[in-house]
């Protein structure tokens, strides 16, 4: 509710807003009895806004008046909506798309569920048990790390959108021959093929390519991305342990779990620790883009 | 000193800094600059003026809420009706004067005394049957008793959790 609320009380009034109108001219006024039915409906909203879900449909309960107000305040439905949905607001992230947009999103959402042609289903059969599952932009890809598998299948194709049906053999997904890939991140929005692999137990990078036909990327900026050690740990051996790629529009990003191998003398111990690297893909193969700087990657990450 | 008149023409000469607590106060004394001559505020008593000035003498000097920290705070606001003590004694007044300092709080354009007045209305409302509110708020259950029964249906999902 950040917009101002204006308009009070019936047409009776007038605002006076300038010093020079004399002020007997407003002696006088007869003025109603206040009371929350004779509240503008923007007051209504706003008290109403102070409740929790339960308590608004029992107020749009209370009579026909009050009924309309709820009827067309999207933002009193909207807070029913997410009760009814049981998903809470995040404070701070959601306050730029307007409330009604939010609304019919949220609804949508919930229909959706009832668009589904149950006949129309088909099984497809998917290799082995890929354990990395996920769904992007109207694709289903999944990534056997175990026996080098891979498969992306169109799922909810739209008209507009190029599908992208495949499935790479074992030693084809990455072009750098005997490497083995630890993460895959597949997106058929730009045709993109974004492999994190090693080939010496030691150094990783990340092969890019389109995800059609596995050549060079036309927007990508190199082949390869070059990955950084840990800051500090220059003349160290590193070994990663886990990796796990991501990406949204130009940015890539890539977070792993690291050994640093550290000699102090008498021995070596292991240390380990956590990395977070980003990319602007199509402009640089090194990573440069500075943590302070906002970007929109949703990353999962366990340490 | 900044002069007011009230609807029943009774004259309040106010601090500005306490009268500036009111944006509409605000901008009107920014557009017509430093006057002697008094403001009129129709919409307004001198028992509800009274209280307002109140509010504003006890508030004086908080920071006004401006417009970007306020629409951050928008969402995290709404999910409390907490009101302080002092406000809370400050408005434990009988319902219509309840709803006129709201009306004057929204006229007058004082965000943090609308938010105490709204909050106590909702509080008021909180847990009650429609029933019990019809009873709180003088209203009339205008439905036919097929339609209310229609409602109670279609709402039973939230009152069963």
């Amino acid at each position: 509710m950040g917009a101002q609320i204006v308009s009070i009380i019936s047409h009776s009034y007038k605002m006076l807003a300038t010093t020079n109108c004399p002020s007997h001219l407003v002696k006088g006024v007869v003025q109603p009895k206040a009371g929350f039915q004779t509240l503008a409906e923007e007051l209504k909203c706003y008290i109403m806004s102070f409740l929790s879900c339960r308590d608004i449909l029992r107020c749009a309960s209370v009579s026909k008046a009050l009924r309309q107000t709820y009827m067309t305040s999207s933002e009193l439905q909207y807070i029913v909506e997410l009760d009814g949905q049981q998903l809470l607001p995040v404070p701070g992230t959601q306050n730029r798309s307007p409330i009604s947009k939010r609304l019919k999103l949220l609804r949508d959402k919930a229909h959706a569920w009832f668009n589904i042609d149950f006949h129309s289903f088909k099984t497809l059969t998917v290799n082995s048990y890929s354990e990395q599952k996920y769904v992007a932009d109207g694709h289903l890809y999944l990534w056997d790390q175990e026996e080098d598998l891979a498969t992306i299948i169109p799922i909810f194709p739209k008209p507009s959108q190029q599908t992208i049906q495949r499935n790479w053999s074992p030693g084809t997904l990455c072009s750098v021959s005997n490497s083995a890939n630890l993460d895959v991140f597949l997106d058929p929005a730009q045709n993109l093929k974004a492999v994190v692999y090693q080939v010496d137990h030691e150094t990783l990078s990340i092969d890019l390519g389109t995800l059609d036909c596995d050549s060079d990327h036309p927007r990508a900026a190199g082949r390869t991305l070059y990955l950084s050690g840990p800051p500090g740990y220059d003349n160290n051996r590193v070994q990663t342990t886990s990796a796990k790629l991501r990406g949204c529009g130009r940015h890539i990003a890539l977070q792993r779990s690291v050994e640093v191998v550290v000699d102090y003398g008498a021995g070596i111990y292991y240390e380990n620790m956590w990395q977070l690297q980003i990319w602007d893909w199509q402009r640089s193969t090194t990573s440069n883009v500075s943590p302070g700087q906002k970007l929109l990657i949703a990353m999962t990450v366990d340490s | 000193m900044v002069h007011l008149v009230t609807s029943d023409n009774v004259e309040f000469v106010v601090e500005k800094e306490v009268v500036e607590r009111s944006v509409l106060i605000k901008n009107m004394l920014e557009d017509v600059g430093e006057s002697d001559q008094s403001i009129p505020l129709a919409n307004v008593s001198s028992a509800v003026l009274r209280k307002v000035i109140e509010y504003c003498e006890h508030h004086r000097g908080e920071p006004l809420p401006s417009g970007d920290a306020d629409q951050n705070q928008d969402e995290t606001r709404k999910r409390t009706t907490d009101i302080s003590e002092w406000d809370q004694k400050f408005i434990t007044v009988d319902q219509e004067m309840l709803f006129e300092i709201i009306l004057a709080a929204n006229y007058l354009d004082i965000k943090s005394l609308l938010d105490v007045g709204c909050k106590t209305v909702a509080n008021m409302i909180k847990g009650k049957t429609p029933d019990e509110i019809r009873r709180l708020f003088n209203i009339v259950n205008d439905f036919t008793p097929e339609e209310e029964a229609q409602i109670k249906k279609e709402n039973e999902w939230a009152e069963d959790r």
